[in-house]
């Protein structure tokens, strides 16, 4: 059990995470912990953009899990018409309503500063909550990462969310290889608890740092073939070697859209075989996968398909050895 | 798109390629995977398992197993990623339903057409006309599939009926084939209606990759 303990310098906020033993995730408290490389803008109003945009683009798509936008609505709030607004539909974290942020790639963190944002509480009332990150690949958890802690609603308010946007706390859940697929950021507390922070990139990520990548299959797979159909992201436009065993066997271009797709021929009985592309203008190699072919897959073939079937790209011709 | 020297196609318009396929891209393992549309006799025995139209690893595909050749392609203008998986999304929703393959009776239509095939002046008989569109029933099927109809309409619902790969069709048949004696002009109907592997190499929207 990691148990940290943390007092903000405003707002009395008490903070204590937590994870459960035996996760291949863990906590991570700030931005840098995460090792963030990458960011999104957590809007006032409408939805996440489907696309970071502070680092490498990563694609990814946020679903509220109770209704309402993703980004908080507001309506003015009682007693503070020309100060802040009040958020009054969905969008927040909260017993009610939680965020799901799903990848287009495997990601190796991500964070969420967030801000209480409740109005029910009275000046000086304390309001325990919880954060919690329950972090997947696919759809196996690989763990759950929370934060726990007490607000203090300001005195001196001016506004409930004039004086917790200052005090806003980040949660993060990181990963020393790039699994996590998707998240499920939640709260406990009163109605409309956290919502963002408004801080720059108040959603923050730690992508993968192969670029170009494998994303797909994933290390260690056993493709019943003697073929493995890899998949991944580059660089838009950019050609890549395929290596098998650190011997180039094609290329294969990034589409308009920075993914690519190929079928190297792998066929070594029962023996595993390493899987790594290389871009060709900037000599990045990406992450390597290990797959070991399954021996149910060894069917007779003539030579002429083993030379015709090195290598099957969908974007560009392949060269053949 | 592959070729068998197996194929009764051979005999029938003598083409280069036999059969068609569509690579599906991985599962989670890395296995490739390929849509295809065979006969109860190509399946062999797998046709209890994957039935004859079927997403099966590629190493049991067809073109895997009873092939002499092997060219793969795709379209000019690329498609976008979208677009692709609603293409492979298609054809598995199809395969995994496990229709069958078109009977043999059906391609009795084809001689059937041609022996009532009345070319006048460019008016073509109403008999003909019904077996020409009953050929075509067969194209737009989705209760029963040849290869070449399941690769074709999965193109033409993933993009939304935006590239028709059996536009034009190139059709056509070699000397000494038995489809050999019938007229350019009824061959130039059957391309309407009727789609092969060939269809595919000739077409002018598809790029060939190897």
């Amino acid at each position: 059990m990691d148990n940290r303990l943390a007092i903000c310098a405003y707002g009395a906020f008490l903070m204590l995470s937590s994870l459960s033993s035996g996760q291949t995730v863990a906590f991570a408290g700030s931005p840098s912990a995460l090792g963030a490389n990458d960011s999104v803008i957590w809007p006032l109003t409408g939805r996440l953009p489907n696309t970071s945009t502070g680092g490498l683009g990563i694609g990814l798509s946020a679903v509220p899990g109770q209704g309402g936008l993703v980004g908080p609505v507001y309506a003015k709030c009682p007693g503070y018409p020309n100060v802040y607004p009040c958020p009054n539909d969905g969008g927040f974290l909260d017993s009610s309503n939680f965020l799901v942020i799903s990848f287009n790639s495997p990601v190796y963190g991500i964070g969420a500063a967030v801000a209480p944002y409740f109005y029910s509480a009275a000046a000086g009332e304390s309001v325990p909550y919880t954060l919690y990150i329950q972090a997947f690949n696919g759809a196996t958890l690989l763990g759950i990462v929370s934060q726990s802690g007490t607000f203090v609603r300001p005195l001196s308010a001016n506004g409930p969310i004039a004086q917790s946007l200052s005090n806003y706390s980040f949660i993060g859940v990181t990963s020393t290889t790039a699994l996590i697929t998707s998240i499920i950021l939640s709260a406990s507390g009163p109605p409309g608890m956290f919502g963002p922070a408004l801080a720059t990139g108040d959603l923050v990520i730690h992508d993968s740092v192969c670029s170009p990548c494998i994303t797909s299959p994933s290390d260690g797979a056993s493709p019943r073939s003697q073929f493995v159909a890899i998949a991944g992201t580059g660089t838009i436009g950019n050609t890549l070697d395929v290596l098998v065993s650190g011997i180039s066997v094609g290329k294969v271009k990034v589409d308009s859209e920075g993914n690519w797709e190929a079928l190297p021929y792998v066929s070594v009985y029962g023996s595993s075989v390493t899987i790594q592309v290389q871009d060709q203008t900037s000599s990045d190699t990406s992450n390597t996968i290990t797959v070991r072919p399954s021996l149910m897959a060894f069917l007779p073939a003539p030579l002429a398909r083993l030379i015709h079937l090195r290598l099957f790209c969908r974007f560009e011709r392949p060269i053949y050895s | 798109v592959t070729a068998s020297d197996t194929s009764p196609q051979y005999v029938i318009y003598g083409p280069k390629y036999t059969h068609v396929a569509l690579y599906l891209g991985g599962d989670t393992n890395g296995t490739p995977l390929i849509a295809e549309a065979v006969t109860a006799a190509e399946a062999g025995s797998l046709i209890g398992i994957a039935g004859q139209v079927r997403s099966i690893p590629l190493d049991q595909s067809l073109m895997w197993t009873q092939s002499q050749r092997v060219s793969a392609w795709h379209p000019q203008v690329a498609l976008s990623g979208a677009t692709r998986s609603a293409i492979v999304a298609w054809a598995q929703n199809i395969t995994s339903q496990a229709p069958p393959y078109s009977s043999a009776v059906d391609f009795g239509l084809i001689p059937a057409a041609n022996a009532l095939f009345v070319p006048t002046g460019g008016i073509l008989s109403t008999r003909f006309n019904t077996f020409l569109n009953a050929i075509g029933a067969l194209k737009y099927s989705t209760n029963a599939f040849i290869c070449s109809t399941l690769v074709w309409r999965a193109y033409y619902e993933g993009t939304g009926h935006s590239l028709d790969l059996s536009n034009p069709n190139l059709l056509s048949a070699q000397p000494g084939s038995l489809m050999a004696s019938y007229s350019p002009a009824f061959i130039a109907q059957l391309a309407t209606v009727f789609i092969v592997p060939e269809t595919f190499v000739r077409s002018p929207q598809l790029k060939q990759i190897f």
